[in-house]
């Protein structure tokens, strides 16, 4: 039963026994996935409101704990994999919580800073949408809040009160598009 | 090496290979643990890499709620649960794979792992044509968002250049569960694993199930509360 490795010293001491666990856990698991899938597909055609984001991620974090402890035998795992498991869970709370408390909470304090990101200009040519137009700035030009915005105008831009007058007048077309390709 | 009962009627005879314990390991306990150990910091640097772009989805979802909710309701969750049952489905033949390696089972080891490879593929090939539509409708991100209809969403690119990265990223991962499945199915036909060293199985079942646990928070937040 023993097998010496090349190095030649013999390897007697703990041989590896698989915890193996009954079929019955591994049915009982899947089919569980599979009702959780079907209840959260089933849940997202009502409108719970704020509670949708919950139900959703409620039923998702189940789901995952289910294939974490069971099918990646944490449960029955050593507890320092735990630990590992544990702490980059952990870790990634840090980087939401400190993220977000950035983004959520922009304005509490100096209400000059009170924009919000504004919406991407939309495509000047739908005559059919409210559209708005973000004023190009130079990165130099004050009230840029330290921003350099895109070239486009894409993405995140952080506008000046000048931009929010802007705003909410003007559907300037031009430089908002330039995407390749025809429309 | 013990004789391998043949539970499922495995293939004994053709099993020659035996698994030599590392040198720097006390013994095969020893180097399973420590394989173990080694592959729980992988997964733990895998959740982090999705972990950021999973806090990017929040920041531009908590920004942007309506460009999100109108730009959702043009991904199919008929086509996002089916690809969801079908990598659970996966899952559990995975798992029950690693339980057939445990048991010595070889034939239906390498069944599971040939049914877990083909479940694989029926998710790439839901998602690509998936990415099919998105792509004529032209909802590629950024520089090449280029929608021409007027029901397209409006500021889209945001929501769908986040669908195309994490669902990309995804998708490399699963090829890459291919490739480490297949790997492992070679193996096991050549009857390399048993009770005693089945390493392999056991680590690359706890990749694939990482790769099935991102989809689990990924179908919810693009298909159904975008």
């Amino acid at each position: 039963m023993s097998h010496d490795t090349a190095h030649g010293h013999p390897t007697e001491g703990r041989k590896h026994h698989p915890h193996v666990l009954p079929v019955r856990m591994y049915l009982s698991v899947w089919i569980g996935l599979l009702v959780l899938t079907v209840i959260t597909v089933k849940v997202s055609y009502f409108n719970f409101g704020v509670m949708n984001l919950v139900v959703a991620m409620g039923v998702a974090t189940l789901k995952a704990t289910l294939v974490v402890l069971f099918f990646m035998h944490l449960k029955y795992d050593e507890k320092f994999n735990a630990i590992i498991f544990a702490g980059s869970l952990t870790f990634l709370t840090i980087f939401f919580v400190l993220t977000l408390a950035d983004t959520m909470e922009r304005g509490k304090v100096d209400p000059v800073e009170a924009h919000e990101l504004v919406p991407v200009p939309a495509r000047p040519e739908l005559s059919d949408r409210k559209t708005v137009h973000v004023q190009e700035k130079s990165p130099t030009e004050p009230g840029a809040h330290g921003l350099t915005q895109p070239a486009t105008g894409e993405s995140l831009a952080t506008p000046t009160p000048a931009d929010s007058a802007a705003m909410r007048g003007a559907t300037a077309p031009g430089e908002s598009t330039k995407a390749p390709g025809g429309h | 090496m013990s004789e391998i009962t043949a539970e499922g009627g495995g293939v004994p005879e053709k099993k020659t290979f035996e698994h030599q314990v590392g040198h720097h390991f006390a013994d095969a306990e020893n180097e399973f643990t420590a394989n173990k150990f080694g592959f729980w910091l992988f997964l733990a640097t895998e959740i982090l890499l999705f972990g950021g772009l999973f806090v990017a989805y929040v920041v531009f979802r908590t920004t942007y709620p309506m460009t999100f909710h109108e730009a959702h309701e043009h991904l199919s969750k008929t086509m996002g649960a089916i690809n969801t049952v079908v990598l659970i489905c996966s899952s559990f033949t995975m798992a029950m794979a690693v339980r057939a390696s445990q048991t010595n089972q070889q034939r239906r080891l390498v069944w599971l792992l040939a049914v877990t490879i083909l479940c694989a593929f029926i998710f790439l090939v839901i998602k690509f044509f998936e990415y099919k539509a998105k792509i004529e409708h032209g909802y590629l991100p950024g520089y090449w968002y280029t929608p021409h209809l007027p029901t397209d969403p409006a500021n889209g690119n945001i929501f769908f250049g986040l669908y195309f990265v994490m669902t990309g990223l995804h998708g490399v991962h699963v090829l890459g569960g291919i490739v480490a499945i297949t790997w492992v199915l070679v193996k096991a036909r050549k009857g390399q694993f048993s009770s005693e060293w089945y390493t392999p199985v056991e680590l690359v079942g706890m990749y694939w199930h990482l790769v099935d646990l991102i989809w689990i928070y990924l179908f919810p937040l693009f298909y159904l509360i975008g």
